[in-house]
């Protein structure tokens, strides 16, 4: 066996033509147990939070009932599986590619950040009313988790200056969550005053950025953050922090994996449920992204992380695909690609939530997120922004959906 | 579209290393020793590598552990047994004595890399394909400039120009005059497209040394592009094939519509593999894999890269992604991880989507680079002459550039705002 072959064959089963013996076959005899123990017990010793569901009698029931049902949902380019590519997946899925840590019973999460997120870095101030709209659009396309707005001080942002209208405007639609973001105690209490559920803080990994973005180091913010996480705690009110420049920083460079994982403890220490790392200014790629996560896993189980890229040098779908692999099952995003990126001019900034769904759908990951609705939601936020989308998913189908509108007429 | 395909991921095998190790390497390309995935310096430094990056550079040996957690996980690990997962090395060079350490902290990075190539050989399509699809028609002068420029960026493959009839594609119909200018540059391979036999024969006396021919998965596609059934345009490129191999003349074999056809909708997988195992038999040395439509997303390329690599080795394999649905980038990694070195895509992302109006096409090579970059892949191409090659395209063109890693690097001069962002 020459080495073509021996790389060749380490992807299938011997039988180079699937039928349904060697489907059968493949069913019946999973990988090894003796070696998924020992990947076991090597990956507890390495990193307790990975999920240890195991992948194996990964009911294929389930698999061709998602495939059907998906397919039937969509589109005829997007109907893509007959019998015999079940049989190949089936039998990918059954070797040594697929991910230990990630199953389809883990529901993956997207959190939308389009109208704080995003909407803070636009320098036309949309109305009240435009916003409430666009939070309500997302609602209904199916995201469970749209961060509303952010109680900080008109001074600094603007365009968030009328949070309180919009959380009570907000109040009671559909079944999502809408953090806030918070950045003391006083905006805490504005927030809890005009409805909010949910709250978030904003940590920095790199002193600089933290110094020059919120005015005080890395550990006042830290300390200023203990408190509402206390007051919040007091009131049963969860609490996500986020933290910024993971992989890099305009001032300072790169980031050490270490210091994030140091901020991303203490704020688990704290109290948030959930950490979002972000890559600010979206210098992050594979190869950084996995010292990072593997650095922040160390401290924190995988269930509590999500992942915030920047698709600035338009790495973000590459790394959300890694974090995938790696185990992590939120993603924050931000419809259309709102919100450039304010340290390179005209460079983009958040990655486009169509575009994440897109891959999610096609990697079978259930978000439960609608991507025609969204892509209205994004052209309706894009129109009165008076541009064109971020999203080249909602660019490409809007092309098609307007076409197949006028060929109804 | 929608694949249940669990992404490719934690190798739940780790005895495979001790298998893969002696296989690791082939001809003509470079294969990852088990312990250097080439990443060391990228990792650390959280930015895209320098922009030159040639493949006779040596790496460079971590003497001290500026990550505080690498220690921490090497320690940790030091206490608990190795479960059977030794770390031979097939080859190993003295330069890389610190990752002997590494043994049991390769983890979920060594299982997700195991397969990554350590260099990647990116095929520049841009005044090709790219050109192909604008509308406005480029002078020869300016086309000539751009390969020029190309190619001293350092890329090894740029697809110059096509021979098809000049009704079917007229930005192409002074491919003669193109050929002629370039013909003479040295270290540097230009193919160039022949669907037949009547357009090789022109090739050949403009000069050309390799062509390439394009066949289709999907039949309505073929059909509608190429006016023939697929088994038509293999009985014509057969003919190519073989009048190339009498002249000694490479000849490399393109698949579209390896995921989704237009038309048809659907590909299987099977039917890519046919294509392309047809190619390969009938003497391409090369078969590009393409997404003519963009809408592969991993989960669908992983089941058709699987049917092609059981019938045609896997270092003749490229893949070809365009990023209608910005997923090339998704597309091209997980193509990486399974082992794929060869890489096609387009300066600035020229040339857009023909079936979306509006929508882009070509992945940008400056985007593909970056992530390379990151991952330590070296390329031997110098991001910063790409770059310049991109810009004067498209001031020539006079649009933006398409890759948004063009677009930061080139404003990244901004000083930070005064207001703080919370």
């Amino acid at each position: 066996m020459n080495d073509d072959g021996a790389r060749c064959h380490r992807y299938i089963y011997p039988i180079p033509n699937p039928g349904p013996e060697s489907f059968e076959k493949a069913r019946q005899h999973p990988p090894s147990n003796r070696h998924d123990l020992e990947s076991e017990q090597l990956e507890s010793s390495i990193s307790p939070p990975f999920h240890s569901q195991s992948l194996k009698s990964l009911h294929l029931s389930l698999l061709l009932r998602q495939f059907d049902s998906y397919s039937q949902s969509n589109g005829k380019e997007a109907s893509l599986f007959n019998h015999e590519s079940r049989i190949i997946l089936f039998r990918a899925s059954n070797r040594a590619y697929c991910s230990r840590s990630f199953t389809t019973d883990v529901k993956h999460k997207i959190v939308e950040v389009g109208p704080r997120d995003g909407l803070q870095n636009e320098k036309q101030i949309v109305p009240t009313s435009v916003k409430v709209e666009l939070i309500k659009m997302l609602v209904s396309s199916g995201l469970p988790v749209v961060e509303a707005t952010s109680f900080v001080s008109p001074k600094w942002v603007p365009q968030l200056a009328d949070a309180k209208d919009v959380m009570s405007a907000i109040q009671g639609i559909g079944r999502s969550k809408f953090p806030v973001l918070t950045p003391n105690l006083k905006g805490f209490t504005a927030a809890v005053e005009a409805g909010a559920k949910e709250v978030a803080v904003f940590a920095a990994a790199s002193e600089s950025f933290s110094n020059s973005n919120l005015n005080c180091s890395i550990e006042d913010s830290l300390a200023r953050y203990r408190d509402v996480a206390i007051a919040a705690r007091d009131r049963a009110i969860p609490v996500r922090g986020y933290v910024s420049c993971v992989v890099g920083c305009p001032i300072e460079g790169a980031v050490p994996p270490s210091k994030v994982a140091y901020v991303v403890d203490e704020l688990v220490k704290m109290g948030c449920y959930e950490i979002s790392l972000g890559d600010t200014i979206g210098v992050g790629t594979p190869g950084t992204v996995i010292p990072l996560l593997e650095a922040v896993l160390h401290v924190v189980p995988v269930d509590k992380l999500a992942v915030h890229f920047h698709d600035t040098y338009g790495q973000a779908l590459s790394n959300i695909l890694l974090s995938l692999q790696m185990g992590i099952s939120v993603v924050d995003a931000s419809v259309s690609g709102l919100g450039g990126c304010p340290y390179a001019k005209g460079a983009t900034g958040n990655v486009a939530t169509e575009d994440v769904v897109y891959m999610l759908d096609g990697l079978g990951v259930k978000t439960g997120v609608d991507v025609v609705k969204l892509v209205s939601a994004g052209d309706y936020i894009s129109k009165q922004l008076g541009r064109c989308s971020n999203s080249k998913v909602a660019v490409a189908l809007s092309k098609k959906m307007a076409a197949a509108a006028a060929s109804k007429l | 579209m929608s694949s249940l395909e669990q992404p490719l991921g934690l190798d739940k095998l780790p005895c495979l290393s001790n298998i893969d190790a002696p296989f690791r390497f082939s001809s003509g390309a470079c294969r990852p020793i088990p312990e250097d995935m080439g990443m060391g310096n990228c990792w650390i430094e959280g930015r895209s590598c320098s922009s030159s990056n040639s493949c006779d550079d040596d790496f460079e040996e971590y003497a001290e552990d500026p990550i505080g957690w690498r220690t921490k996980m090497r320690n940790s690990l030091s206490r608990s047994s190795s479960l059977g997962r030794s770390c031979v090395a097939c080859g190993t060079t003295t330069n890389f004595s610190y990752l002997s350490n590494y043994n049991d902290t390769r983890g979920s990075k060594y299982r997700l890399f195991k397969d990554i190539p350590r260099y990647v050989r990116i095929v520049e399509v841009g005044p090709r394909d790219g050109l192909q699809n604008e509308k406005k028609i480029v002078p020869t002068s300016v086309k000539v400039k751009l390969i020029l420029k190309l190619v001293s960026s350092g890329l090894s493959v740029v697809e110059a120009t096509s021979f098809v009839s000049p009704k079917w594609v007229p930005q192409l119909a002074d491919a003669k005059d193109v050929m002629d200018a370039v013909k003479h540059l040295k270290d540097v391979r230009l193919p160039v497209l022949t669907p037949n036999l009547k357009g090789f024969e022109a090739a050949v006396a403009a000069g050309a040394k390799e062509v390439a021919v394009f066949a289709s998965a999907s039949e309505s596609f073929s059909k509608s592009n190429i006016n023939c059934s697929i088994e038509e345009s293999l009985v014509r490129y057969r003919a190519v094939t073989s009048a190339a191999r009498k002249l000694s003349i490479p000849v490399r074999g393109y698949v579209s519509c390896i995921v989704g056809c237009p038309v048809e909708g659907y590909i299987s997988p099977s039917k890519v593999a046919y294509v392309a195992k047809e190619l390969h038999d009938m003497g391409c040395f090369e078969i590009s894999l393409g997404d003519t439509v963009g809408v592969a997303t991993p989960g669908t390329v992983l089941p058709m890269l699987e049917a092609v690599m059981a019938v045609v080795p896997i270092e003749k394999i490229a893949v070809h992604f365009h990023d209608t649905y910005g997923q090339s980038l998704p597309n091209i990694l997980l193509s990486l991880q399974m082992g794929i070195s060869t890489v096609d895509s387009s300066v600035s992302g020229l040339g857009g989507c023909p079936y979306a109006k509006g929508a882009t096409g070509n992945v940008a090579t400056e985007d593909v680079m970056y992530m390379l970059n990151g991952l330590g892949i070296k390329t031997n191409v110098d991001m910063d002459k790409l770059r310049a090659a991109g810009e004067y395209i498209n001031h020539y063109l006079g649009r933006a550039s398409g890759s948004k890693t063009a677009v930061a690097l080139t404003r990244r001069a901004s000083p930070l705002p005064d207001a703080s962002i919370a």
